[in-house]
């Protein structure tokens, strides 16, 4: 276990932020971690990094624990906020090259490293640039170029993709996939989930300080499914449709939207034919019937309130 | 026509008493416990004060003219106290118009609302103004409770508070011109902090009519000195530098042949040499009613001490101020049409009142006229532009340039280097050392050449003058830089990534100061270059009195440091204790004015004492540890003279105490920020 956290509980005054946190994230896996505003995401990064103390319980990175062993917690992890922060009047090189004697990389191995990281995240040719005339996309790379620079074993990423363009979102996404080969543990938060569906190997769900779910994807994919959903288009009279489609057995309700009937079938019932069947039979013009599809942004609003603290 | 005037009553009331910024400070500020405390710690200071002033001005008879004489002296410590306070403060309170919109990114919203560009203007003014004239409201009882005893009249009260008031407002004007011209970044802050700053210096120093000026004994002494030295190269006999010093301090109603013949031993040239020191006096006399420094106003009369006004006046608050006080007389109405500069120097108070408000309106009217015209978001201003063309002329783009190499250190490099680019913070170090390294050379070409027909005294009050005031910029860009040495990365969100390192809390702290004093290396070796040239000097050339000690540039040089780097730990704990740079900077600012005020008392008063006591002591308080090292005979009295090996002797061990003294007390200050470091900033960031 890399990462650990039990019943890791913090408070800012009145308001509980994390509530009983029990987190646990293998070496090597990609830990996606999605919740509301205001869940506790940022939080339990920050604690993680050891910027915040928690109020109870225990935080475990790399078997030491936060608060009593943070010096030997730093050098093994590399914390990526979601905001920039930069230093003004410092060209890119300038930036890696302080960040690597903060992290005691000196001489030789200094320029080769900050070399090796902006060779990786395709930099090389912003080097002599200055940090605050990086577009977005760039400085977010950079973000992610220092936090290489020590090689660490736990890459804690605070919303990465958060304000990009879409091509600035694929280069961040394959570059997080390139050090996800590499063998780094990742634990990255995001409200981008196809995204992290892609990327992450496990989740957590978070909503108020508590920890709804934690596992592998299609763990939460296989949690959220209540029942299948269809979408049926009926060319007209939609009002006779709802009527005819509320009393059949094997519907638990029908709801319309944008023109659609939104039609959720009980749990266990996987032949939906009968749904043409019934509006076929009531004269009505078919347009449109297809099933939802369940994937981990449908599974998120189904097993959050969305309640933002 | 009655709805007309509703609606220009309706403008005029949302204009100013109805403006939404303006209410909207009003209502948060009332609520808010910092401004609170802030009234009542200028409070404290302006009753600690009046307290130090009765304490010193003690009546000796408890007659009522002495009272009166009394109450006149503390009205005199507590109004300048008030004016420096504002003097200094204001700038501060007033800086934070250039960033608290874009900080909250508020400022391009203000602009697209229906609001108009003169209630932008005047509200974001007068809502800054507002807490500095409460804090001059607050002030105006204390300050009555001199005319109790007399000696104060109400109009010297309104008087002092209304040249307070307009410095403020002048202030403010400038700064919401800043914010409005979107010039003002936090980068400028500093500097429009630092130009009020050395305005308030400089020109005050220049103007100060005691600053240059000498008691008759000194102009009588530089005049003695030079007829003797005349006397000697023509006349019969060369004369020791014991029998000069003998002669020199004959006093006038003593001076007598008999007298002289004492020193001499010659009848005939005790003769001439009469003759010649009665014309020096005579020479020293007429110096003292007609000699004019470059600032002093003709026409303005002599006090007792041989002061007068400076033309200065009308464009300086404190020395308006004087001419309030009754320090020094205003020049009485000239013969013919008088005119404006006439006005000015004939009521200098009203003038500074009055050129204040003008300008202030000015700058108001052109904020009005540019705040939507300006500088849009994201483009380059007109200096950006040129400077940008420059760049690509010179083939070097703005937006690139080569990587510097980064110290071992990383912390103290940031400080020392990135913080002193050439924009802003470094270009204001490097203007400051060439200004006074020219001003050095200057005053040395002129005491080589002899020009001017500056007498070798003079030039040494001008030295003295000059590296006193190199030293309170060196103070205040030490504690300005320190100040904003942690709220910046806080600001900058830069804070938390150097947390995350392995760097312990003593490697942070200790790599601020080693960068902040690295950074301020430059401006501390402009005065010990200046001294370093002036006793080259007195070596190599042939002169009959050393102007400057051969080991004052050393001793200067060690002070400085040791001070320098007090005060940047003095900036660093306020910069850690506060959230945000503008509180950081006043504060600091606030505690460095204190210390050195509170240290420069004790400082002439133990002088006062014995002079060989004060030459022991002085060197542990600021100032009057640079003066004794400068001057050490102007400093102690001139009486100096008559021991001079013990003085120096004195001074050299007094100037290594103090240096260990405050080495030490800067190694608990820093041990003790190491120790709440970590906690302070993580408590902070909860």
């Amino acid at each position: 276990m890399i990462v650990e956290t039990i019943n890791l509980t913090k408070r800012y005054g009145t308001l509980v932020a994390l509530n009983n946190l029990c987190l646990r994230i293998e070496e090597g896996e990609s830990f996606g971690y999605i919740g509301p505003n205001g869940a506790g995401k940022t939080t339990t990064l920050k604690i993680l990094a050891t910027l915040l103390r928690p109020t109870c319980g225990e935080a475990r990175v790399c078997g030491h624990v936060v608060g009593y062993e943070s010096r030997k917690i730093r050098p093994l992890i590399g914390y990526v906020p979601d905001f920039f922060g930069a230093y003004e009047d410092m060209v890119v090189q300038e930036y890696l090259e302080f960040f690597a004697s903060a992290y005691n990389i000196t001489g030789d191995k200094r320029t080769r490293v900050v070399g090796d990281v902006l060779e990786l995240t395709d930099l090389v040719g912003r080097r002599d640039a200055l940090v605050d005339s990086l577009s977005r996309g760039m400085k977010q790379r950079l973000s992610i170029a220092r936090v290489l620079l020590h090689d660490p074993r736990v890459l804690l990423l605070d919303e990465p993709a958060s304000g990009l363009d879409p091509r600035a979102r694929i280069e961040i996404r394959e570059l997080l996939k390139e050090l996800k080969r590499m063998g780094k543990t990742i634990v990255i938060s995001s409200h981008i989930l196809h995204e992290l569906a892609e990327l992450c190997t496990t989740v957590g769900i978070l909503e108020q300080g508590e920890l709804l779910f934690q596992g592998a994807i299609d763990q939460v994919l296989r949690q959220a499914r209540v029942g299948t959903r269809l979408h049926v288009g009926v060319l007209d009279q939609h009002d006779r449709a709802r009527q005819l489609l509320s009393g059949v057995p094997g519907v638990r309700e029908v709801v319309e939207q944008d023109g659609r009937l939104l039609v959720d079938l009980e749990e266990g019932v996987e032949d939906y034919s009968f749904v043409a069947r019934v509006l076929l039979d009531g004269g009505l013009k078919l347009r449109e019937l297809r099933v939802e599809p369940v994937d981990l942004e449908t599974a998120f609003m189904r097993l959050t309130k969305g309640v933002v603290q | 026509m009655f709805l007309m005037k509703q609606d220009v009553a309706t403008w005029f009331w949302r204009l100013l008493p109805g403006n939404p910024i303006f209410l909207r400070v009003l209502h948060g500020a009332g609520r808010r416990k910092r401004y609170l405390w802030i009234r009542l710690i200028y409070l404290r200071v302006l009753f600690s004060v009046m307290f130090v002033a009765l304490l010193a001005g003690q009546p000796t008879r408890g007659a009522l003219d002495d009272l009166a004489k009394g109450s006149t002296q503390v009205f005199r410590f507590v109004s300048i106290a008030q004016l420096v306070m504002i003097c200094f403060l204001a700038p501060v309170f007033m800086a934070a118009a250039i960033t608290q919109e874009k900080d909250a990114q508020t400022y391009g919203i203000l602009l697209t609302t229906p609001l108009s560009n003169a209630q932008i203007v005047l509200g974001s003014l007068m809502s800054r103004l507002f807490f500095v004239v409460v804090l001059l409201l607050a002030g105006v009882p204390i300050l009555c409770v001199t005319m109790l005893y007399g000696g104060v009249t109400l109009r010297q009260i309104l008087l002092s508070t209304g040249i307070a008031a307009t410095t403020a407002l002048l202030t403010g004007s400038l700064a919401v011109a800043m914010s409005a011209t979107r010039v003002g970044t936090r980068r400028t802050i500093f500097s429009f902090y630092l130009a009020v700053a050395t305005y308030l210096l400089v020109v005050g120093a220049l103007g100060y009519p005691r600053a240059f000026r000498r008691p008759i004994e000194s102009l009588r002494y530089a005049e003695r000195s030079r007829a003797i030295e005349e006397w000697a190269a023509t006349g019969p006999q060369r004369l020791s530098a014991a029998q000069m010093d003998r002669l020199l301090l004959i006093e006038p109603e003593e001076l007598n042949e008999t007298a002289i013949g004492a020193v001499v031993k010659d009848e005939g040239a005790s003769a001439t040499l009469l003759k010649t020191l009665r014309q020096a006096d005579d020479i020293a006399a007429e110096r003292l009613d007609s000699d004019l420094t470059l600032f002093g106003c003709r026409g303005a009369p002599l006090n007792t001490e041989g002061a007068r006004m400076s033309w200065l006046a009308p464009f300086h608050p404190l020395l308006a101020l004087q001419v309030v006080l009754n320090e020094v007389e205003a020049p009485p109405a000239s013969g013919g049409d008088g005119g404006l500069a006439d006005a000015l120097l004939r009521r200098p108070h009203y003038g500074y009142m009055g050129v204040t408000s003008s300008v202030s309106l000015v700058v108001v009217i052109f904020s009005m006229l540019y705040v939507r015209r300006g500088v849009r978001e994201g483009e380059a201003g007109w200096l950006g532009r040129v400077v940008a063309d420059l760049g690509h002329r010179l083939g070097r783009e703005r937006v690139r340039r080569n990587p510097r190499r980064v110290w071992q250190n990383p912390i103290a490099w940031r400080e020392a280097r990135t913080r002193a680019s050439f924009t802003g913070r470094g270009a204001l170090r490097g203007a400051v050392v060439a200004l006074g390294l020219a001003c050095s050379g200057v005053l040395l070409a002129v005491y080589v050449g002899g020009w001017g027909r500056m007498d070798p005294n003079e030039i040494h009050f001008w030295l003295t003058g000059l590296i006193i005031i190199e030293f309170a910029l060196i103070l205040l860009m030490a504690v300005n830089s320190a100040a904003t040495a942690i709220t910046r990365e806080r600001e900058a969100n830069t804070i938390e990534l150097v947390l995350c390192t392995p760097l312990s809390s003593g490697y942070i702290v200790y790599g601020k100061l080693r960068g902040l004093v690295g950074f301020l290396l430059p401006l501390i070796l402009v005065p010990t270059i200046s001294l370093l040239g002036f006793a080259l000097c007195d070596a190599v050339l042939p002169k009959a009195r050393t102007l400057v000690l051969p080991e004052a540039a050393f001793e200067l040089l060690l002070l400085l440091v040791v001070y320098a780097s007090f005060a940047c730990v003095l900036g660093l704990q306020m910069s850690l204790r506060f959230r945000r740079t503008v509180q950081a900077v006043a504060a600091g600012v606030a505690a460095l004015i204190g210390v050195s005020f509170s240290l420069g008392a004790c400082g002439y008063g133990l002088i006062g004492i014995s002079g060989s006591f004060g030459a022991l002591v002085a060197p542990f308080t600021p100032f009057t540890a640079v003066s004794l090292i400068v001057n050490p005979a102007w400093t102690l009295g001139i009486d100096a003279a008559a021991e001079p090996n013990t003085v120096r002797s004195l001074i050299s061990v007094g100037v290594c105490l103090a240096a260990g003294f405050y080495a030490l007390v800067v190694v608990g200050m820093y041990r003790t920020m190491v120790r709440n470091f970590d906690m302070t900033l993580r408590k902070q960031m909860a």
